[in-house]
């Protein structure tokens, strides 16, 4: 059975850094998102406890979708980045800052199973937004 | 950093707004049913229009929303 993945989804695992206030603006603006600690450290900081917040069946979803834009290379996170405000420039190595991103979030975890022709791009608000904070659904 | 540029259409928006609380989320998608707004992305050169808009919270309060120009 095929799985529905977005990179909208990338962005809402993102999501602290999307339009930021201008102290964080300013904060988020001098991390160097190509160096790996600085990214790691950001990531922790910013997104582990984010998405920690989303309930089970959510972080499911999210790791379809992640696992596979990390397989497929079929991201454009300039636009993402772009599309939601975020304060970054795309980072250099985009495989790099996706496998961190499953790394941080997800430790030793493998990577899902299914194969890039197994799931089907939906950028749909009713597929988007299925995510739920815990004890929202 | 050269920005992108985007700005809704005159009309009024017409969507599912009661998605917006549903999952407690802080960056919500809402689709509508004829184009809402435009823009430039990043680089200014190219131009795209949409029928997406998103909608920020920042510790469950509105903060901003504005035309979702296509990520892909």
């Amino acid at each position: 059975m095929s799985k529905r993945v977005s990179s909208y989804l990338i962005a809402k695992i993102l999501s602290p850094f999307c339009s930021p206030i201008d102290e964080e603006y300013e904060k988020l603006m001098r991390v160097n998102i190509n160096n790996d600690q600085q990214l790691i450290d950001l990531l922790q900081e910013y997104i582990v406890p984010h998405v920690r917040e989303y309930d089970e069946e959510s972080q499911e979803i999210i790791k379809d979708s992640l696992s596979y834009f990390i397989k497929s290379g079929n991201l454009n996170l300039e636009r993402v980045f772009d599309a939601f405000h975020m304060p970054f420039e795309a980072p250099e190595d985009v495989s790099s800052f996706l496998n961190i991103l499953w790394s941080v979030l997800f430790d030793d975890e493998p990577l899902r199973e299914n194969s890039v022709s197994n799931y089907i791009l939906d950028d749909s608000e009713g597929f988007v937004n299925s995510l739920y904070r815990k004890g929202y659904r | 950093m050269r920005i992108g540029f985007r700005r809704f259409f005159n009309g009024g928006l017409h969507g599912n707004f009661y998605t917006l609380a549903r999952t407690g989320d802080s960056v919500v998608t809402i689709d509508f049913d004829r184009t809402i707004g435009e823009g430039y992305l990043k680089g200014g050169d190219v131009y795209a229009t949409t029928n997406q808009a998103v909608f920020i919270f920042k510790d469950g309060t509105p903060y901003t929303f504005y035309p979702l120009l296509k990520a892909e």
